[in-house]
């Protein structure tokens, strides 16, 4: 190579090849070190969301087992109820996707929770049991929880 | 790295010049994909997170006013169709969109104890107000409104009854929002602003001689109306009524849907003789009352054309259980 000649000067030493070598790898493992913090706060981030609508999402679920859903989620939502005349341990299971999340909506009623009936055993109203359990993804965590009570009754007349 | 012959400092062969460079440029493509990428992550983090916290807001804000919905007062859906051939870009403003759909109804609480006519000016009632909430296509805004509990104005022409009677210019006014029960062709949701003092004609149901202070409840809302969500692609009610129908109202079609309020007496036919039957039950208004409420709405996010559908549901009071 032409040029200007370099000056040696006493006591100064440059790096080596391998120090730099080096060098970049420490520098390469900090950079994905800190694209991997980021990542991993995005996740924080969309787990903190679900907190966010969880619970609106598990009480829509609790007062409306088939809610209002678009095209896509629609063929994925089961239900499964119960007859309202029916006797002894009852139980109605509706889940399936909703707001981003998976819902899993279970319903129990008894012979006890009947408030009224006519004689020929036809049920026009009883209590029950809901429970609701909202998932980020199916089998994933359940990020909100929803108990309560209600009353389903025969539509009138 | 190569010792010089004459003594002067070694340099980095080609080849270790050659293989630093490269392992800069890889660092650095590989730094500058990683930033994209993550960047467009953090993008659609946030958006996630903004809609979700909007849907519990929006949740809260709607079973709060559904949770105390006036059953004894008209509810009303209407929607103006999409235009035909027109598909707005999700997520952004079209000024020629014209679908619409919105939901009327009051809600508070009425004073049982007196429920006639001449209670409405009762503080009892002062919580029974107007809520609207309109979504627009043209600028893709969910909007709502509350009528104010209260609005008064200072007469400022001159005003002497046709009876007879004092001047009342310069007189203050004050009216409530006005219950209603039934809406319907006679009655449509413009006659909400028949509580309107000083009415110049009844072809002009928003405008008063006493100036801008005078509207009725039908204007008010349409003043009041403020932004609640930006960026909704698409917006639809559906009403489940007590008889179990379902009624669903979106921009696919122009329609106006009343459920008129039941009788706060609790009678179910104009006549409180009248034999409850199926068939007076099947044919009253409490028949097609509301006992759940769902709203399904789409956000789109013009960034990354990603889009988000929420189901929410209300139970309202009065109606209680599920068919």
């Amino acid at each position: 190579m032409s040029g200007a000649p370099t000056i040696r000067v006493p006591g100064r030493t440059a790096f080596t090849f391998l120090e730099v070598v080096g060098t970049l790898m420490v520098v390469g493992v900090g950079l994905l070190a800190v694209i991997a913090l980021a990542v991993d706060g995005l996740g924080a981030s969309a787990r903190s969301a679900g907190s966010l609508s969880g619970m609106a999402t598990a009480v829509t679920v609790a007062v409306d087992p088939q809610p209002y859903l678009d095209d896509a989620s629609a063929p994925a939502w089961s239900y499964a109820p119960y007859p309202l005349s029916g006797t002894g341990p009852l139980s109605g299971v509706a889940q399936g996707p909703i707001n981003g999340y998976w819902a899993v909506r279970t319903e129990t009623s008894g012979d006890a929770d009947i408030i009224a009936q006519d004689p020929t055993g036809t049920v026009y109203a009883r209590g029950a049991e809901v429970s609701v359990d909202v998932f980020d993804t199916i089998q994933g965590h359940c990020i909100a929880s929803y108990h309560t009570r209600l009353i389903r009754q025969r539509a009138t007349p | 790295m190569r010792p010089d012959p004459r003594g002067r400092a070694g340099a980095f062969t080609l080849l270790e010049v050659l293989i630093s460079v490269t392992l800069c440029s890889v660092l650095t493509t590989v730094c500058v994909v990683a930033c994209f990428r993550v960047s467009a992550l953090i993008h659609r983090a946030q958006w996630r997170l903004v809609n979700h916290e909007h849907a519990q807001s929006l949740y809260a804000a709607l079973d709060r006013s559904l949770g105390v919905l006036a059953q004894h007062c008209a509810l009303v859906l209407t929607s103006t169709a999409s235009t035909p051939g027109l598909a707005p870009i999700p997520g952004q403003a079209s000024p020629s969109a014209t679908g619409a759909v919105s939901l009327t109804f009051m809600h508070g609480k009425e004073n049982n104890e007196d429920w006639d006519w001449e209670s409405q000016g009762n503080p009892d009632n002062a919580d029974l107000v107007w809520e609207t909430w309109t979504w627009s296509e043209s600028d893709q805004s969910l909007r709502m409104a509350v009528s104010s509990p209260r609005r008064s104005f200072q007469l400022t022409q001159s005003f002497v009854p046709a009876a007879g009677g004092p001047d009342y210019v310069y007189s203050t006014f004050s009216s409530l929002p006005q219950p209603r029960r039934v809406l319907d062709a006679q009655h449509p949701f413009w006659t909400l602003n028949d509580n309107l003092l000083f009415p110049v004609d009844p072809a002009q149901p928003t405008a008063s001689r006493a100036g801008s202070g005078d509207y009725g409840d039908a204007q008010d809302l349409t003043n009041r109306l403020g932004l609640v969500l930006t960026h909704v692609a698409q917006l639809a009610w559906q009403l489940v009524a007590v008889d179990g129908s379902v009624i669903t109202c979106d921009d696919s079609s122009s329609a106006t849907v009343v459920r008129n309020g039941v009788w706060l007496d609790g009678r179910l036919a104009p006549s409180l003789s009248t034999p409850v039957t199926p068939a007076v039950v099947a044919a009253s208004d409490l028949a097609t009352r509301p006992r759940l409420v769902r709203l399904r709405y789409t956000v789109s996010d013009p960034v990354s054309a990603r889009s988000q559908v929420f189901s929410l549901s209300f139970a309202t009071p009065g109606c209680a259980g599920i068919p």
